[in-house]
């Protein structure tokens, strides 16, 4: 097994024992350091074996699927540790993202052992889009994390007014983190689209992906607005986090559309 | 009649306008977007600036890969369906909705800059209650000191029993929506003036051949090097000209027009001449290849073959690109070159080529040397700047969206016996919850109050 690949294989199984040690902290309402400390291990080498890839290939993350993948599930780990952010400071969102980050890193670690990293390509040794992959990453890895946040604020409590979102909703604080850097991520890629291909967008799969989580994202930001309640359904909110989520993590997936 | 009338047609038109203008109805317009996006991602979609030949082709093989229900998906314009009425309605209609949100935001956020008034709390915030075992003096000062020390702006009104307070803060944040709507609508401005521009996609240039750009107005371009990765371009249009380098994403510009090199290949330059020495005409056996004294032969990854003859001598020659023969210990680039007479299909000659070579044939002398092409992409985009600052903007209010925002605050305290009651909305884009809690805390602070509870 490739050195990428089993690393990707520890990050997974760590992300996996963290969420259950945090999932088991939850139903004793009590609050654990082993499930960050397992969090964090599994954030730090899903780095490593991103990091083990650049080295072998010369090519910034981002040019495989697995890459995408990983880089994603990262983001959403460290994001999860981060105290503000970290699903509104609830640690049973940490668990849910933690779960979703090991089966990332999973599905990363058997793409990486199906097809081994390759040799360094024009459009991958690109600084540009070394930077556009990580910015999706990341802002994906926010939306993730939203999700994670806002299924289980419904889970977790009845909302006060049936008709509304009431206090905003769980997610909110993660997504209001994410998105900032998933609009970043749209403006790398209308660079790296104008370097390369002399246009603005581009109809592949990995740019068509991160507009739709973008637009999905800014939909769910002023879905869960407490400055106007927009008297949602209650249940609308993770609905539409989850679909953003879905589509981040697709653009993740197909990141490697937009190299050639 | 006439004035009923014309209330009718008024308020007819506010309920459009409202609705146009509504937030819910951005989130409709961008949902719907995001879902054909969506299906556009699982669908392929024709690459931009194909020939009508060439678009007709690709669009059949397309339909074809899905058998049944591909003629039904090229017929709804499923394959191109970023430049088709769908999205070009639903474009325009988040740039009309974008455009009053603007207006609105612009407004709203002049309203936050008046001398705050007591105002109503509007139906549907949340609230929070509790109850705290002090006087009202004391409990209404400390939900003004509170408020004040977070950027709030005050306005109080209070009896013996009953005080009624409302709250408001603005701050950099406020802008964030603002900045975002604008950002979207320069953004789609761009994209609306892309539309008028033009685009000229995989054009194959060795070392001196040359394009005309039909729709910039008889403007050429020529590759006139390549090396190291770096295409020399020179540019004419008229009297005007300019020399432009570029590499993979390494782009370059003249005025509006952009060029990206998208690729590069071997290519084989081939002349020959006579026993005198004379000249003798090529011609390309592509279909549409160039006729000349010098044929530029290209080699893209799919077609590491090709043909010419020499019809003046009945002669016709056929070249392999091989990125290596190892049977025959050659372990770098190398052409095969092979020649025939007339209809005689054993080959007359078979010689390799590596860098450059003369070969004879019948007194015919073919001269051939070793070069590269580029693919080159030429685009018109008369809307990248307001796109660029539209993507800024957009980044811009991302950011100041997630700062501390702007946040209101009604509270209500009623003294019954020894007991303060207060009653708080807060709306706020970032978290109420948290300005309400603070409120709550404040009044607490040192006492033992009950426990506020939402509800």
């Amino acid at each position: 097994m490739p050195v990428d690949a089993l690393t990707w294989l520890l990050a997974a199984l760590a992300a996996l024992a963290g969420a259950a040690t945090d999932l088991g902290a939850a139903q004793r309402q009590r609050r654990t350091r082993l499930a960050e400390g397992l969090i964090a291990v599994s954030a730090g080498a899903a780095l490593a074996g991103l990091g083990w890839r650049t080295w072998q290939t010369g090519n910034w993350p981002g040019a495989a699927a697995a890459e995408g993948l990983a880089l994603l599930a990262a983001a959403a780990e460290i994001m999860a540790l981060w105290p503000r952010q970290g699903g509104a400071g609830s640690f049973p969102v940490r668990a849910f993202a933690g779960a979703g980050a090991g089966l990332l890193l999973a599905g990363a670690a058997i793409l990486g052992w199906r097809s081994p990293a390759s040799a360094a390509s024009a459009s991958a040794g690109a600084w540009l889009f070394g930077v556009r992959s990580a910015l999706v990453g990341i802002g994906g890895g926010g939306l993730l994390l939203a999700a994670a946040g806002s299924v289980w604020g419904r889970m977790r409590r009845p909302v006060v007014a049936p008709a509304t979102v009431a206090w905003g909703d769980a997610g909110r604080a993660a997504a209001l983190a994410g998105y900032p850097w998933l609009t970043a991520a749209g403006l790398a890629s209308i660079l790296w689209n104008l370097a390369t291909q002399a246009a603005i967008v581009r109809a592949a799969p990995g740019d068509l992906w991160l507009w739709a989580a973008w637009l999905l994202g800014g939909v769910y930001l002023h879905a869960t607005s407490g400055w106007r309640p927009l008297r949602l359904p209650g249940r609308w909110a993770p609905l539409i986090a989850a679909a953003a989520a879905l589509a981040g993590l697709l653009a993740a997936w197909h990141i490697s559309s937009v190299t050639g | 009649m006439n004035r009923v009338r014309v209330r009718r047609t008024d308020r007819i038109l506010d309920s459009i306008w409202h609705i146009a203008a509504a937030p819910q109805t951005l989130m409709a317009l961008a949902g719907l977007l995001a879902g054909t996006l969506a299906f556009a991602a699982l669908i392929p979609q024709q690459p931009a600036g194909l020939d009508s030949a060439t678009a007709e082709r690709w669009l059949a093989a397309a339909a074809g890969s899905y058998r049944g229900t591909g003629t039904f998906l090229r017929t709804v314009g499923a394959f191109d369906l970023l430049n088709g009425a769908w999205v070009r309605g639903l474009l325009a209609a988040l740039a009309f909705n974008l455009a009053l949100r603007a207006a609105s935001q612009a407004r709203a956020l002049a309203g936050l800059r008046r001398p705050v008034q007591l105002r109503p709390a509007p139906a549907g915030l949340p609230r929070q209650r509790g109850a705290f075992p002090i006087p009202l003096a004391q409990a209404l000062a400390r939900c003004e000191a509170v408020l004040r020390g977070r950027g709030f702006r005050v306005a109080v009104a209070s009896d013996a029993t009953h005080a009624q307070l409302y709250a408001e803060r603005g701050g950099l944040a406020a802008a964030g929506p603002l900045l975002s709507y604008l950002g979207g609508l320069l953004l789609l401005t761009g994209l609306a003036l892309n539309a008028a521009g033009w685009r000229a996609a995989d054009l194959a240039l060795a070392p001196g051949g040359a394009a005309q750009l039909g729709q910039a107005a008889g403007t050429q371009v020529t590759l006139t090097e390549i090396a190291d990765d770096t295409a020399t371009l020179a540019l004419a249009r008229g009297s005007a000209h300019k020399i432009i380098r570029i590499g993979y994403a390494r782009p370059g510009h003249w005025g509006g027009i952009w060029l990206t090199q998208g690729g590069a290949g071997p290519a084989l330059a081939v002349s020959a001449a006579d026993a005198d020495q004379l000249p003798l005409r090529l011609q390309s056996l592509v279909a549409g290849g160039e006729e000349g004294e010098t044929l530029r032969m290209l080699f893209p990854q799919a077609q590491s073959e090709q043909a010419f003859a020499i019809p003046a001598r009945n002669l016709a020659f056929r070249v392999v690109s091989y990125p290596a023969l190892p049977e025959r210990d050659i372990t770098g680039p190398v052409f095969l070159v092979e020649g025939f007479r007339g209809d005689d299909p054993a080959p007359a000659l078979n010689e390799l080529v590596a860098e450059a070579g003369t070969l004879a044939l019948d007194e015919v002398t073919l001269t051939l040397r070793r070069d590269r092409y580029a693919v080159i992409e030429v685009a018109y985009l008369p809307g990248l700047l307001p796109a660029l600052a539209g993507a800024l903007l957009l980044l811009a209010g991302a950011l100041l969206a997630a700062r501390r925002g702007p946040a209101r605050l009604w509270a209500a305290l009623t003294a019954t016996g020894e007991t303060v009651a207060v009653t708080a909305h807060a709306a706020a884009a970032l978290d109420p919850g948290a300005e309400a809690a603070h409120l709550f805390a404040a009044v607490a602070r040192d006492d033992a109050g009950e426990a506020p509870d939402a509800g």
